[in-house]
């Protein structure tokens, strides 16, 4: 029988953090670079410039806590249409590196910093960035196996492709795979023909957004609250509109945090900190 | 192929004479499903007078790819490869004793699907984004027989032997995976891919290809061929296995191997009465629904003990 003190939720964050495309979803993991985490970090979108931005600014002398690859698939344009350009490997390199994380540097020298999942949940956030170009390499990995490249998906490469996400999610959920996660996500909204759209995490099909969110145990969003000079950019804890978003300890956080500072914060009331 | 002067090798047990030593997934498969099947099947070395259909299709189609990489791997190109393997696909077909082309009831597993199964199949993947490995002599890896040292010991002392034959390494995105092929009359679905995970022999080959080829794979793609009437449809899917499910499949594996050795130990295989029903029905139902005084002689009337299964042949 375990102990309710020791159960992993006390000491490990697996977040979805949802916004729209500039909500500053990618720069606010900047705080936790300067509440000293180390970032390890998936880049699906090939936009870590803001989150680099900010650290040169805020947090020169913690640079080095940010590892990342950038993963994203060579295209061509054939035909008048983007396809791979070769085999795509995004996708595939990803789940490599959340087993181990290893990698050659540019000047050739092997860094192996161990298996990602045994990684110290007390000083180390994994980063996928995003859930959304995630997906897209997934699917993009099944259309090259199935000799499809730049085809249009038939229905069992959705399914396939579906698969594989959702496979990754339930080991990045499972208690064996330690460090801290957020996974960013840009917003998909999906009704039923005729009733309420309700947003949800964007990656493939209708089926599969729906169920993302059992696999975290906190979901928030960044967006911008009003417009023009008075806009201000939080971090939002509580459900609010057609998003539904998760928060265990929504006895301790505020309902909206600055997004400057915001995860930082949520990291220290979710780990007990007060 | 077999030389038929060299002693088939044993692979039951010298203290427990019927545990089995050597097993490959197909006949842990059978004991898995119901010891009494396993028993016919195994111990007593039954076989339907008549080769099932899909087994005898699939074991052309899974010959035709070997053929056909062993003419690529020799200098041919697609074409020539391709020519060759309708040939031998059209030779192994035809019934010298009758004169006649091999015409099995089924359409979808015929000749004619035969040979359109691997035009078709070659000529959409002649630029396959899985390439097969080519080993260390320059020879396709395809076909690929294995024997492992499983962690079990026989009552002899000896580890138990796991064995297999692996049907393609491929390199797709630069990782090294096992590759499946699987004919079947059904749609390849979500479901039909489902049927993978878990599984037996997905969870064998993972675990050889990493212990036996000495290369990291990263699981196995199951290339599925649907056959049809008048086409067939491809589509492939990963059936993944990650560290802790292997680990998993090893102990649970280990957990039926004890079950295996109590049965010879008692020479007792009870039936699985829930198993009879799956698969489209136990080819021993009507045995098994007999009283046991009569199955002797209703074994003998649908059945044949002339062919013994053995995991150490390399399949031909």
């Amino acid at each position: 029988m375990a102990k309710i003190a020791s159960h992993p939720s006390n000491t490990t964050v697996k977040m979805l953090f949802f916004g729209d495309s500039g909500s500053g979803k990618t720069g606010a993991l900047v705080s936790l670079l300067k509440a000293g985490y180390k970032l390890f970090v998936l880049d699906f979108d090939n936009g870590l410039d803001s989150l680099i931005q900010y650290a040169r600014a805020e947090a020169p002398d913690k640079l080095n806590n940010i590892e990342y690859e950038t993963l994203t698939n060579r295209q061509k344009i054939a035909g008048g249409v983007a396809v791979p350009d070769g085999a795509p490997k995004a996708f595939s390199k990803g789940m490599e590196l959340l087993t181990r994380w290893k990698y050659k540097t540019p000047e050739g020298e092997t860094i192996d910093l161990g298996i990602t999942g045994d990684l110290d949940p007390s000083d180390t956030v994994v980063v996928i960035d995003s859930l959304t170009f995630m997906s897209n390499a997934a699917l993009d990995y099944v259309l090259y196996l199935q000799g499809r490249a730049g085809k249009q998906p038939q229905i069992q490469d959705w399914g396939e492709a579906m698969r594989m996400i959702e496979g990754a999610l339930k080991i990045l959920y499972s208690n064996e795979f330690k460090p801290n996660l957020i996974i960013t996500s840009h917003v998909s909204y999906i009704g039923e023909e005729g009733g309420m759209l309700r947003g949800y995490p964007s990656t493939l099909g209708q089926k599969l957004p729906p169920k993302v969110g059992r696999y975290f145990n906190a979901a928030l969003m960044a967006r911008v609250k009003g417009t023009g000079g008075s806009a201000k950019r939080i971090i939002r804890t509580k459900s609010e509109g057609v998003v539904e978003l998760k928060n265990p300890v929504s006895l301790k956080v505020p309902v909206e945090l600055p997004l400057e500072t915001g995860l930082a914060e949520y990291f220290k009331f979710a780990k007990g900190g007060k | 192929m077999t030389d038929e002067t060299l002693p088939t090798p044993n692979i039951y047990d010298s203290q427990v004479p019927n545990f089995q030593i050597a097993w490959d997934s197909t006949s842990l498969g059978w004991f898995k499903t119901c010891p009494r099947l396993y028993y016919y099947n195994m111990i007593e070395h039954w076989t339907p007078k008549r080769m099932a259909l899909p087994l005898k299709f699939g074991i052309l189609f899974h010959k035709s790819f070997e053929v056909y990489e062993d003419h690529k791997a020799s200098g041919l190109d697609h074409n020539g490869a391709l020519l060759e393997t309708v040939k031998w696909a059209l030779d192994i077909t035809w019934d010298r004793e009758t004169n006649q082309p091999w015409t099995p009831d089924d359409p979808r597993r015929g000749r004619i699907s035969l040979v359109r199964s691997i035009v078709w199949y070659w000529d959409f993947f002649q630029d396959d984004p899985a390439e097969t490995v080519i080993l260390h002599d320059g020879k396709p890896a395809t076909e690929l027989s294995f024997r492992m040292e499983f962690p079990y010991n026989t009552p002899s002392g000896d580890p138990i032997l796991m064995c297999g034959h692996i049907d393609r390494l491929v390199n797709f995105a630069d990782q090294i995976w096992v590759m499946d092929h699987k004919t079947t009359v059904r749609s390849l679905s979500s479901q039909w891919f489902d049927g993978y995970t878990p599984d037996n022999q997905m969870s064998l080959y993972s675990l050889a290809s990493q212990v036996v080829f000495d290369t990291e794979t990263a699981g196995t793609i199951v290339n599925g061929i649907q056959l049809a009437q008048e086409f067939i449809r491809i589509q492939r899917g990963f059936a993944p296995r990650p560290k802790p499910v292997l680990e998993e499949w090893i102990e649970a594996s280990r957990w039926w191997l004890d079950q295996a050795q109590r049965c010879a130990e008692r020479e007792h295989w009870p039936m699985n009465d829930k198993a009879c029903h799956l698969y489209g029905g136990c080819q021993y139902r009507h045995i098994c629904s007999q009283s046991p005084s009569v199955r002797k002689s209703d074994l003998k009337a649908d059945f044949t003990q002339e062919s013994k299964w053995n995991p150490l042949i390399p399949r031909d």
